[in-house]
């Protein structure tokens, strides 16, 4: 028997977690539910595997990550089924704060946002990004300055998600 | 804190918007959907259907999403749409494709006195079934070729090939429980030749895994080496194929690691039949396993062909 205690409580510590990274990924809120509940799914379907993986949660953010990144072809059988039968979307309306930032990453390379979104949520060190991403130390430092500069040449002048001819 | 931070901390708290099923529903509706899964592939979604908004569904909030919300005390109604499951998609990325096809000779194309007659079709029992398999088997519409290997690899004796079919399996380990996940997903081919055809496949395999030790499938670093004979049949061949590991962007996963996948085939007199284990997802294939049934796909063969 696959031990549903251990899962429904990892589910239940890192699900929220988990669902800001897919935010921070899609853009899209509707998207990272999707992503972060068929993410869970594959868990729990290995979860014997996943339960004994060194990092569990790094196991879930791959997923997630691989999702996300092709989520379109990986999950739209899926989504239109879900949505013909009117899925809950998210509750109320994105906040000012959250489009601006979520415009802003889409405009990052997916190599670059999935390091700025592991390194602001997740607050993991370089060497654990490199480890989780397959990437040597040195392209981390890389794609996080990289992701840093453009984001804040993004973000600062006026707060507004409509800034896009900003000098890099 | 800085611009980014802020920024940060406000998605993450939009994100509370966000609705999630609780734990025990995520697990009730994955078993559901395991067991009304057809055909399985990598990369396939089965189709799942919530019956009533908000029904097992949480706010995901870390305070919040412990428990189901289920009005009343009553269990949420999930029901699975009457729509089939989603038809399997194209492979991964990840994972090398089957080449095209090879158009068959003309039906007029001799034919060697001490062979059967080249049957019209390949029938179900020459190809492995459910119980081989443990898992799901499904019929290919279209042709099969021989796997793909780099662009040195040639296959001259598809052109001797009279007759084919294949299957898709989501292969399980023997005793490995219906609702798990599958371990493998299996293509195999079956191929009646004419001429020489047969012994001609079993040495173009041979000559391709020699030819690309290493090269490029598709855009995939891949490393073929051959492992020997299955000592079945006629004759044999098993050939390790090896790529590295990438995740959905194409970057390498798990530090470089390697994903071993295994091609096995098998001659019986005219015939071949040949097993492409393509792993399940980013599973690697198993060799024991994949052996095995490639004596169990020799046995379905031998037993037609005879």
């Amino acid at each position: 028997m696959r031990d549903a205690d251990g899962f429904d409580e990892f589910y239940r510590d890192t699900s929220a977690r988990m669902l800001r990274y897919g935010y921070a990924l899609t853009g899209d809120l509707g998207d990272a539910q999707d992503v972060v509940q068929e993410a869970y799914t594959r868990a729990w379907r290995r979860w014997r595997t996943v339960s004994a993986h060194p990092a569990p949660e790094a196991w879930l953010r791959l997923t997630v990550g691989r999702l996300a990144t092709d989520r379109w072809r990986r999950l739209s059988g899926w989504r239109a089924a879900v949505r013909r039968a009117g899925p809950p979307e998210p509750a109320g309306a994105p906040s000012e704060d959250a489009v601006w930032l979520t415009t802003a990453l889409r405009r990052l390379p997916a190599p670059v946002r999935r390091t700025v979104a592991l390194h602001y949520l997740f607050d993991l060190p370089v060497a654990d990004i490199a480890a989780e991403t397959g990437v040597a130390v040195g392209t981390v430092t890389s794609r996080l300055h990289r992701g840093r500069t453009e984001l804040a040449a993004i973000l600062a002048p006026s707060r507004t998600p409509e800034v896009s001819d900003v000098e890099h | 804190m800085s611009n980014i931070e802020q920024a940060f901390a406000a998605l993450s708290s939009d994100s509370e918007r966000g609705l999630l099923l609780s734990g025990p529903e995520l697990r009730r509706q994955a078993a559901r959907r395991r067991s009304r899964t057809v055909a399985v592939t990598s990369g396939t979604a089965a189709v799942l259907v919530v019956g009533a908004v908000g029904a097992g569904w949480a706010i995901a909030d870390n305070n919040r999403s412990t428990g189901l919300n289920t009005a009343g005390g009553s269990a949420p109604v999930v029901t699975m749409s009457s729509a089939p499951p989603v038809p399997s998609s194209a492979p991964a990325t990840t994972r090398p494709t089957t080449a095209p096809a090879t158009t068959a000779p003309p039906s007029s194309a001799p034919v060697t006195s001490e062979a059967p007659a080249l049957p019209k079709s390949v029938p179900a029992r020459a190809l492995i079934n459910k119980a081989d398999a443990n898992g799901d088997v499904t019929r290919q519409e279209d042709k099969i070729g021989p796997p793909e290997f780099c662009a040195k690899a040639k296959f001259p004796s598809q052109d001797q090939l009279g007759v084919s079919g294949s299957v898709m399996a989501a292969f399980r380990a023997p005793g490995t429980p219906a609702e798990n996940i599958p371990d493998d997903t299996v293509y195999n081919t079956v191929g009646v030749y004419r001429g020489d055809g047969a012994q001609d496949y079993l040495a173009d395999l041979r000559k391709a895994t020699e030819l690309c030790a290493t090269g490029k499938v598709g855009d995939l670093d891949v490393q073929f080496d051959l492992l020997g004979s299955l000592g079945v049949g006629d004759e044999s061949v098993l050939i390790h194929r090896a790529y590295e590991l990438t995740d959905g962007e194409g970057n390498p996963m798990n530090n470089g690691s390697q994903m071993s996948t295994y091609i096995g085939a098998v001659r019986v007199g005219d015939a071949v039949t040949l097993i492409d284990a393509r792993g399940y997802e980013n599973l690697a294939s198993n060799r024991a396993a994949i052996e095995s049934l490639t004596k169990a796909a020799t046995k379905r063969l031998e037993a037609w062909r005879d």
